[in-house]
């Protein structure tokens, strides 16, 4: 996988963290072409550039929260997991990214003083023991497709491992594990691919890798000790969707040994209705809203329940032909979807908190053992 | 009819245009040598020029004023590059109107020489109809439109489109800078509100042939502006799917046939085309519908009793409305309810029993 960055933004409060000079350096021949200040930062250089997009990277220094809890809603269960800010958008370019609809530039922006802010993060996690962290940096960006400029595996796979009560969840649609298998440890980190059927692969994941690249990795990853997770979300109902869907899984079969994957999580497509007019125009040629869709009760479009239902009940199947215990969960789903397409449920999300946590104890051991 | 002769020259005080011009005194404009002068109506162009910002009036009305009363505000002209007649600034549909009343000669207010700027002309124009009267939605655009290749995009959007009444957002004025090159039927039907900004916004994005046929339907089965969203909405959605323009997706037998052999009167046919939409966009949902209503059905529910599903039977359960006159009566629909037997057998909406 190639990243195609044209040219960098530079905040001047950013340029002097030790990620923004290794950005610099790494990125070699990237033209950095406008330095600008906190305030007013995309006035100043939306007057200068006509046109940002996915081929510009900015290097900010961030003034928010770096870990957040996943917000989730209260009427679907929810996996209780922390969101890890390092930056938002990737270089990829899938039709159904909700983050289209929450940036209105998709330009890619680089915490750089992540580094920094370890400590504070340290201490959220150090003080609170008798709580599994389940942290993910996937949430507002690829965790891997721009490793290779960042160094954020160097700099998490050292912090977690550190950490008696936290793994890191690297979620990830590319290729990109250099940088974790030069890593010292496995402790603590899971490296996780989001995938889906082929033909959604190659339609509508724009520059991502083919799946089994992913999967080449994934194996690599797994017989270099680490631990693996999988995520078929969004599930996307599109012609002949079961034995599309079928065709990943016996690639699953041919790469990977089920009996080190940690989770595999399902979940419907799912969108924002602000977000359609935008797919719409950038991606015309899209199937993502040929389906059903109704408005879900936390106001997102999700597809009509019982299509949901059959296509959970579906995989779920499939997947337990190949393995019992791959740890499948649902994300964001009711308690009734959950328990006619999967036979249990965990009732509230602290339940699936729990029912994950668990799973953490069984590939990574108790704390302190 | 009476008109007036020539006023001597006067010196015109405008307040409050920043972007306006340069300004010899502070924020005042004085707009010198706006000569009146009584022009030849042949020497004054038809066509509506550069900066005009009218569409779809009435010029009776107008034309009937004059006539009364004359013409109290002279129209403001430029005189052409090449020397050959005049080009309105300001006041299109006044020239329009004595035109049509046969006037030979106007008395105009000629700003060649005080106003040098397109940009100038514009704004002049712009805030000459802002003080007597509100625009319509095409005037908007077309107004938008003449701006944008004179005025940054965010001078637009943060000065111009507040001024107009819309809001500072970039994909509302991409609509508005669309609007003109609209077909005049739609354009016409926009100005008379008659039209949605959404449904709009949705023509913008078909190819004509679509856009007419659309138009079509909405102004045939008189559309309001819900109907209108559900129609374009689905509309979009199946002709995407089936990988055809709009214009195919209608002409299907299907659904033509509510058009061209409407058997109903117009709200009928409306609420029937927009139904079979529906049904084609959401055939499980639609299926799902009607196996609930005939479960319901079935159970023989007593007077006044409803039995509802939530919206799209997302949330889990149903609701029973029961109406009643006193306790008495409430106690015999509870009795009747507890002796439905086939009660027991309510389940999901949308597994059907064989």
């Amino acid at each position: 996988m190639d990243i195609k960055i044209e040219r960098m933004l530079v905040q001047k409060e950013a340029k002097d963290y030790p990620m923004a000079s290794r950005i610099r350096e790494r990125g070699g021949g990237i033209p950095v072409v406008f330095e600008h200040s906190e305030m007013g930062s995309e006035r100043e250089w939306k007057e200068t550039l006509p046109e940002v997009g996915k081929q510009t990277l900015e290097l900010i220094s961030f003034k928010g929260e770096f870990l957040k809890p996943c917000p989730g809603t209260k009427e679907y269960i929810c996996c209780g997991y922390q969101i890890l800010n390092i930056g938002t958008n990737c270089p990829l370019d899938c039709s159904y990214c909700i983050l289209q609809a929450y940036f209105i530039e998709n330009y890619m922006r680089i915490f750089v003083n992540l580094e920094a802010k370890l400590n504070v993060i340290a201490h959220i996690i150090d003080t609170q023991e008798e709580n599994i962290f389940r942290i993910g940096t996937g949430e507002f960006t690829d965790s891997l497709a721009l490793d290779p400029l960042t160094g954020w595996s160097e700099v998490l796979v050292s912090f977690i491992s550190k950490r008696k009560n936290a793994v890191l969840e690297f979620k990830t649609k590319t290729d990109q594990i250099r940088g974790l298998l030069n890593t010292p440890t496995r402790e603590g980190i899971i490296i996780s691919w989001s995938l889906n059927s082929p033909s959604i692969a190659a339609r509508e994941e724009r520059g991502a890798p083919s799946l089994r690249k992913r999967l080449e990795a994934a194996r690599q990853c797994q017989q270099e000790g680490f631990v693996v997770g999988l995520h078929f979300d969004p599930l996307i109902e599109h012609p002949s969707w079961r034995k599309e869907y079928v065709k990943t899984l016996e690639l699953l079969d041919k790469y990977l040994d089920p009996r080190r994957i940690i989770w595999v999580s399902l979940g419907s497509f799912r969108f924002m209705p602000s977000l359609k007019p935008i797919v719409r125009k950038r991606h015309p040629r899209t199937c993502i809203f040929d389906g059903e869709f109704v408005i879900g009760l936390d106001g997102k479009m999700r597809y009509f329940k019982p299509i949901r239902m059959e296509m959970y009940g579906f995989m779920r199947e499939k997947l337990e032909q190949w393995y019992k215990d791959l740890g499948l969960y649902l994300c964001m789903e009711s308690d009734e979807v959950w328990k006619k397409s999967m036979g249990w449920s965990p009732g509230t999300s602290k339940g699936l908190s729990e029912y994950l946590d668990k799973r953490v104890l069984q590939f990574f051991g108790a704390p302190g053992d | 009819m009476f008109s007036r002769e020539p006023r001597a020259p006067i010196e015109v005080h405008v307040f409050g245009l920043p972007n306006f011009l340069v300004i010899e005194a502070g924020e005042t404009m004085m707009i010198r040598e706006n000569r009146s002068v009584w022009i030849d109506s042949a020497n004054i162009a038809d066509d509506p020029g550069p900066f005009c910002m009218s569409f779809a009036f009435d010029l009776g009305v107008l034309a009937d004023s004059i006539k009364k009363i004359g013409l109290l505000n002279p129209p403001y002209v430029i005189g052409k590059k090449q020397g050959q007649g005049f080009e309105v600034v300001s006041g299109y549909r006044r020239v329009l109107a004595v035109k049509a009343l046969g006037w030979e000669k106007v008395l105009c207010k000629d700003i060649s020489n005080s106003v040098t700027s397109p940009l100038e002309y514009l704004v002049f124009n712009l805030y000459d109809n802002l003080a007597t009267r509100t625009f319509n939605d095409v005037e908007k655009g077309m107004i938008l439109c003449r701006l944008d290749p004179l005025v940054p995009r965010k001078e637009i959007l943060e000065e111009y489109m507040p001024l107009l009444g819309l809001p500072s957002h970039e994909p509302t004025l991409e609509v508005y800078l669309r609007v003109p090159d609209l077909a005049l039927e739609i354009k016409e039907a926009f100005a008379r509100g008659q039209l949605s900004f959404q449904s709009v916004r949705a023509l913008e994005d078909m190819d004509s042939l679509s856009q007419s046929q659309v138009f079509k339907w909405i102004s045939e089965l008189k559309f309001n502006f819900n109907q209108q969203r559900q129609f374009l909405e689905i509309l979009v959605d199946l002709a995407l799917k089936d990988g055809i323009s709009v214009f195919e997706f209608l002409a299907k037998e299907e659904l033509s046939r509510y058009l061209e052999d409407p058997i109903e009167n117009r709200p009928q046919t409306a609420k029937r085309t927009l139904q079979a939409l529906h049904e084609l966009r959401y055939p499980r949902l639609t299926r799902a519908e009607r196996i609930f209503r005939e479960k319901v059905a079935n159970l023989n529910l007593p007077e006044g009793a409803i039995l509802k599903a939530p919206a799209y039977f997302e949330a889990p359960g149903y609701c029973l409305e029961v109406r009643f006159r006193d306790g008495k009566s409430l106690k015999r629909k509870m009795e009747a309810l507890l002796n439905i037997k086939q009660l027991a057998n309510l389940d999901d909406a949308w597994v059907e029993k064989e």
